[in-house]
């Protein structure tokens, strides 16, 4: 990796994170890295600097709080679980026949599985470990 | 299988939800055996994870391929962990899910290990189905305390005359075992195990070999020849073989004195090999390197003298309250061209209680085992030996080094004294005894008592060329009509007025007869 690319996925993830954290300020961020970059001379890294911060944003979003249920009778108890536990609102639901019966509610690092499958499976490892 | 089916429609007849909440990371990037992880933000050092790879599946397929991979963290970064891939690292890809174990690293041990052949992760891999009754145990453990040891006072017979007479080897101790490639380092460890079979049952050590970073044609022939000689017995073969990851290769180690551990806590007394740590600190040097850690000297990581004083330091003698048991290390390490002074040999050296140094010169002249004994040294010493040792082994150091000082005087003296004359022939005829085929350890009976003829000049009618075939003929004498002797040594240990009798009048029989 080029010394050129590692700055260019530095400068991207300073400006990433900062935007996370203040939101409100992310034009403020954005036209401090432009003149920071004109006074340093690096204006050419512009282009990897979109591409760095492109890969930040997919990796974000795979990574948003999503619920998932096995089918439509159990959104109203994922919901409800979701808001409670995680305090979490407005968050993209999407049906996963595979999980059987109940529903996960998965967001940047943590889980919570109320699912068929995972109670089945547990079962199945506890039996073939007791064995 | 009725009990399982039963199991199952009892589980699913009163099947109600279970919200279990769990923090997980996502693996970022995976290469060479090492997985960037994003999240685990509370995780610890050391801390095992599961990588989920059922997540995206069906029930179906999830059940079918049951095999779990876990993982070892290893670095704690600002915003992501390190982990090195305990397993199959083709199962781990971009965007896993990742779940904390919540445990450090830990293998299942117990007695039901003797006799089997286990992988670092203390799995089977011998083919003879699942271990039962094991405990779970952590890979690491803080070693024992200087309050809780005691001092090193009994002998750990390796059945080579050489080593027993002269770098004698006591329960606890740590030996290093050091030589170039070829030169008798893992016979002599073999030798070793196989000789505890010529011990009591009750007190004979448990027997741990770990094959680091070797061909699995190796391990599986030194297996044939142990289950041979009945030796698997009292055996326990930990195998991290040369096309198992580098994680796996320095973590094997461990997992030896961890089995060791479980015998030595239980008052027994336990054996364990590690054959060899310049693999195991090569491994370490190539996971570091992965891990980005800064490289040091050779490009070892900075601590990797800690790696094996931490490793060896669980080696220890037990006081009585803490159940008197042992675990006796040899760790071997492989030199190049001899040079002791190497980064890593001169490391371990520092760690172990004494070192057997192999000379490749000795073994090429037919030196066998290659011991070079003036540079050799148990720092246990006599501490370890039987009275009956004691007294045979005094003199032969002491005519051995007073013949190293005169062998350079044969290559160019003609005309020397008789009293050189005479020592010379004895060293050589010394040397001649101390000579043993690999495969064959003797009981430290017979070693005496050969070594007692050897001091006291019943070999001196003898050619000092055949002086092995000499000593072959004695053994079987001694065994034939020596029975007498050789129980009274065993017996008491030692060599008193009466089993000298004993002895000499068996010796001057053989020499009468045997011309």
């Amino acid at each position: 990796m080029s010394s050129a690319t590692i700055m260019a996925r530095n400068y991207a993830q300073a400006l990433f994170q900062s935007v996370t954290k203040s939101p409100q300020s992310s034009n403020k961020y954005v036209d401090n890295l432009l003149s920071h970059l004109k006074k340093t001379g690096r204006m050419k890294l512009l282009p990897h600097i979109y591409g760095a911060l492109l890969v930040s944003q997919k990796r974000a979003r795979a990574r948003e709080a999503i619920i998932e249920i096995a089918r439509e009778e159990d959104r109203h108890a994922a919901v409800a679980n979701a808001t409670a536990a995680l305090g979490l609102k407005d968050v993209r639901v999407v049906e996963r026949p595979e999980l059987l019966r109940g529903w996960r509610i998965r967001t940047k690092d943590m889980l919570v599985d109320s699912s068929a499958k995972n109670n089945l499976l547990q079962m199945y490892y506890h039996i073939i470990n007791t064995q | 299988m009725e009990s399982i089916l039963k199991r199952i429609e009892e589980e699913i007849e009163s099947f109600a939800p279970v919200s279990k909440s769990e923090e997980i990371g996502t693996v970022r990037t995976v290469g060479d055996g090492v997985a960037d992880i994003d999240g685990l933000h509370n995780a610890m050092l050391n801390e095992v994870v599961i990588f989920d790879d059922v997540y995206d599946r069906t029930l179906e397929d999830a059940l079918q391929d049951a095999p779990v991979t876990y993982g070892l963290i290893l670095n704690l970064e600002e915003d992501s962990v390190r982990v090195v891939i305990l397993g199959n690292v083709e199962r781990v890809h971009e965007g896993m899910l990742v779940r904390r174990g919540g445990r450090l690293l830990s293998i299942p041990v117990g007695n039901e290990m003797v006799g089997r052949v286990v992988n670092t992760l203390g799995e089977p891999v011998d083919g003879r189905g699942v271990i039962k009754e094991t405990v779970m145990k952590p890979i690491e453990r803080k070693s024992y305390g200087v309050i809780d040891r005691a001092p090193v006072d009994a002998p750990l017979h390796t059945g080579i005359k050489a080593i027993d007479a002269m770098v004698p080897i006591g329960r606890g101790q740590r030996e290093l075992i050091i030589g170039d490639r070829g030169t008798g380092k893992t016979t002599i460890a073999i030798d070793t195990i196989l000789n505890q079979k010529n011990e009591p049952e009750s007190t004979r050590p448990i027997c741990i070999y770990v094959a680091i970073g070797q061909k699995e044609s190796k391990t599986a022939k030194l297996v044939a020849l142990l289950s041979q000689h009945g030796a698997m017995e009292y055996t326990i073969v930990v195998t991290a073989p040369a096309s198992s990851s580098a994680a796996l290769q320095f973590l094997a180690p461990f997992t030896g004195a961890v089995i060791g551990e479980h015998f030595m806590d239980a008052g027994k007394d336990a054996l364990v090999i590690y054959d060899d740590l310049s693999k195991q600190a090569v491994a370490y040097r190539q996971m570091s390197l992965l891990l980005r850690r800064p490289p040091g000297r050779e490009a070892y990581p900075g601590d990797i003298f800690y790696l094996h004083s931490r490793l060896l330091e669980r080696s220890a003698k037990l006081s009585k309250e803490k159940g008197g048991g042992s675990l006796t290390a040899l760790p071997i390490i492989e030199t190049q061209e001899s040079d002791v002074s190497a980064y890593i040999p001169t490391n371990v050296i520092s760690i172990t209680d004494g070192q057997i140094f192999l000379q490749t010169d000795l073994f090429n002249k037919g030196m066998r085992p290659a011991i070079d004994v003036g540079i050799s040294v148990s720092r246990v010493g006599s501490a370890a030996q039987t009275k009956a040792m004691k007294k045979v082994s005094g003199k032969i150091k002491l005519e051995l080094a007073q013949f190293r000082e005169l062998e350079a005087f044969m290559q160019f003296a003609s005309d020397l004294d008789a009293d050189t004359k005479a020592r010379i022939e004895s060293g050589r005829r010394i040397t001649e005894v101390l000579k043993q085929k690999n495969g064959a350890p003797i009981p430290f009976e017979m070693a005496v008592a050969i070594l007692f003829a050897a001091v006291n000049g019943y070999f001196s009618n003898y050619e000092y060329a055949k002086v092995g075939t000499t000593q072959q003929k004695l053994q079987e004498f001694l065994l034939r009509e020596g029975k007498d002797a050789l129980e009274a040594i065993r017996e008491s240990k030692n060599l008193d007025e009466e089993t000298e009798k004993k002895l000499r009048a068996v010796l001057d029989a053989f020499v009468e007869r045997i011309k």
